[in-house]
């Protein structure tokens, strides 16, 4: 076979290229590409229910963080370089496992520690019941009507400490 | 048998200079022992040092436990599979392709495409791996070795592929492929290219 490409583009294309890891395959969360992973520390293996309570937290976290920055999930999903779907589909239905790609991309774009979120997704195997407790406590005390109050962002800016705070323990 | 294909410029980041390279079709025994010897180590490394697959993602050792030896073995035998490798010295990438795929977006629905079944660089040359990555270039010069061989195919440069997270944009925003979305039962993105994306891909502008 030939290969249809000069190495004048191949320059051109190159020198114009972000600095972006280009490949293609299974990711590790998808069929067969597993990977042992350092150990986590942890208290209690999550169960189903325990795993869709956190995800309905996670919802609740990452739209109030959105609303608190004024971000549409188009523009948050740009400004984060995730998917729009997905991020929708993380706001909205505790049914669904985020990638983690996008629960890392939101962890350093919100500045909220990764341990804390990946939990949080149910993408571990083990859980911080205190974590759990307080994630728990809320969403169960959030609402997402009209604009954010300061009793909110108060709310918001406490739930994010606690998540610091056991990320640290 | 492994052929030379051609040689190619990788752009070699320390020097800021391109070096020659060489694209082969079908691995060989170099590959699978540079693979075994160079890549596995430190992807092995890197993945005992993060403690989750969030970080695992970011750190791009998603394909710590791709079988590349095993699967090239099977490609060799097999009609409908290709692998290629760019040396530069050492394997600076490889690829798996499948010749048996089929068109899902309406413009090319039902027709033969080649799916990229694996495409990976050098753990050295990865920036999200390594502080300091050797060479840039080894990624697209595999996405254009797949356009040629659909184009040789028959297959006019259709090609599909299910990409890694942290490599859509540069599929959706640099290459300008078409992303179907999330392929749910595979958690992954789908992209595929059109006869027209494959000229534009190639084209000197």
């Amino acid at each position: 076979m030939k290969l249809h490409f000069t190495n004048g583009w191949l320059q051109q294309k190159i020198s114009a290229d972000p600095d972006v890891d280009i490949e293609a395959g299974p990711a590790i969360d998808g069929d067969g590409g597993h990977l042992e992973l350092a150990n986590v520390d942890n208290a209690a293996p999550a169960e189903s229910r325990t795993r869709v309570q956190f995800r309905i937290g996670l919802g609740v976290l990452v739209r109030k963080l959105r609303r608190r920055d004024g971000l549409s999930v188009a523009e948050l999903a740009r400004r984060a370089d995730v998917s729009e779907e997905e991020l929708r589909q993380v706001e909205h239905n505790p049914n669904y496992t985020a990638r983690p790609h996008l629960i890392h991309q939101l962890s350093n774009y919100f500045s909220v520690p990764l341990v804390a979120l990946s939990q949080m997704a149910g993408t571990t195997d083990q859980i911080d019941r205190v974590l759990f407790n307080e994630t728990v406590r809320y969403a169960a005390y959030s609402d997402d009507l009209g604009t954010m109050s300061n009793e909110e962002r108060r709310a918001l800016d406490a739930f994010v400490a606690t998540l610091v705070d056991r990320a640290k323990a | 048998m492994k052929e030379l294909l051609g040689q190619v410029d990788l752009y070699n980041r320390e020097s800021a200079s391109y070096d020659k390279a060489e694209v082969y079709q079908e691995l060989d025994q170099k590959n699978f022992d540079d693979f075994d010897q160079l890549w596995q180590p430190m992807l092995a490394k890197r993945g005992a040092e993060v403690h989750s697959l969030a970080e695992a993602a970011n750190a791009n050792v998603q394909d710590a436990r791709w079988d590349w030896v095993g699967k090239a073995k099977v490609a060799a035998m097999m009609m409908g599979q290709e692998t290629f490798a760019v040396e530069c010295g050492e394997t600076q990438g490889l690829m798996l392709v499948n010749l048996n795929g089929f068109g899902q977006i309406e413009v090319q629905k039902g027709r033969e495409l080649i799916y990229i079944e694996l495409l990976a660089t050098a753990p050295w040359n990865r920036h999200k791996l390594v502080a300091s990555p050797r060479y840039k270039g080894v990624g697209r010069i595999l996405i254009a070795t797949a356009i040629s061989l659909s184009i040789d195919s028959g297959f006019h440069g259709r090609l599909g592929l299910h990409s890694l997270p942290q490599s859509e944009s540069w599929y959706r925003n640099e290459a300008k492929f078409t992303d179907l979305g999330l392929d749910a039962p595979k958690r992954m993105h789908y992209f595929e290219v059109t006869v027209d994306q494959a000229k534009a891909f190639l084209e000197d502008k």
